[in-house]
């Protein structure tokens, strides 16, 4: 398992589009081994940054073009900092 | 009429909870026996629907005395276990099963014996319908044994915990489930 991030822009993403992308389990797990852990939004911006757990960096890449998001780049992760600790991946 | 579990699998996540048919307590004080003759092969039992949060986790978890990490530590769990989220406890879905079965039974049945495997992952906002079907029926030492084959489906009607188990169902004008219950020869 890795953990990939992709930073990309979704030009005049409402906060309803948004939470339809994410409203139903398959939706997030969408597959038996890979689920977007988390997903920031910038409304208005129209920015989005999405952390994603998978053994394959191409199904991630799958799932990001069903969005139809522009995608700038897709990044494997080494280290997380989350309240105090430090994980490595 | 309860609704069919194919026909529950249909619905939307919010619409399945409210398909729940777990008792409150005082309706298991009132239950009235269920009779072996009138359980028949096919026959779907209550399906207990839920839809648990962290927090049932957690305070299950602190029931249990069980610290591990994966059940209510979510960053430990995402991080280092490499987990879609915190998960639902194997053994509480013993306990859902244990309890269902028995609830079935009340109050002169005996859920006797069960066997399952715990699969899949299940986490916080994720619904899980505890299912059940009749499947074969037969009398021993006059004991009605009422076989099941039953599960925790998830909303998109995953299996997450296959099993099989009996209950001991009296005969209507048969002698009864012992108690403590002996188990028949069969």
């Amino acid at each position: 398992m890795a953990r990939y991030i992709a930073i990309g822009e979704a030009p005049g993403l409402t906060e309803a589009q948004f939470r339809e992308r994410f409203n139903e389990v398959k939706k997030w797990r969408f597959d038996k081994r890979s689920w977007v852990v988390k997903a920031y939004c910038v409304l208005g911006e129209g920015k989005v940054v999405i952390e994603c757990e998978t053994p394959e960096k191409g199904q991630f890449e799958e799932w990001l073009k069903k969005t139809g998001w522009k995608v700038n780049g897709v990044y494997g992760v080494n280290l997380i900092h989350e309240a105090g600790s430090i994980w490595p991946v | 009429m309860a609704i069919a579990l194919e026909e529950l699998l249909k619905l939307k996540p919010e619409e399945m909870v409210k398909h729940d048919e777990t008792p409150s307590i005082e309706a298991l004080r009132e239950k009235k026996q269920l009779y072996y003759d009138d359980v028949k092969v096919g026959m779907e039992l209550p399906k207990y629907i839920k839809r648990y949060s962290i927090v049932h986790f957690q305070r299950w978890s602190i029931t249990m005395e069980n610290t591990h990490r994966l059940h209510y530590d979510y960053p430990h769990a995402i991080n280092h276990d490499k987990l879609p989220g915190v998960l639902f406890h194997g053994s509480w879905r013993m306990s859902l099963i244990a309890k269902w079965l028995k609830d079935w039974a009340l109050p002169e049945g005996w859920f006797w014996k069960a066997k399952w495997q715990v699969r899949e992952m299940v986490v916080p906002g994720e619904v899980t319908i505890l299912w059940g079907r009749v499947v074969d029926k037969k009398v021993a030492d006059g004991i009605g044994l009422v076989e099941v084959e039953f599960g925790i489906k998830n909303q998109d009607g995953v299996e997450g915990c296959p099993g099989s188990g009996v209950v001991a169902l009296p005969v209507r004008g048969g002698k009864g489930v012992p108690y403590p219950f002996v188990a028949p020869k069969v």
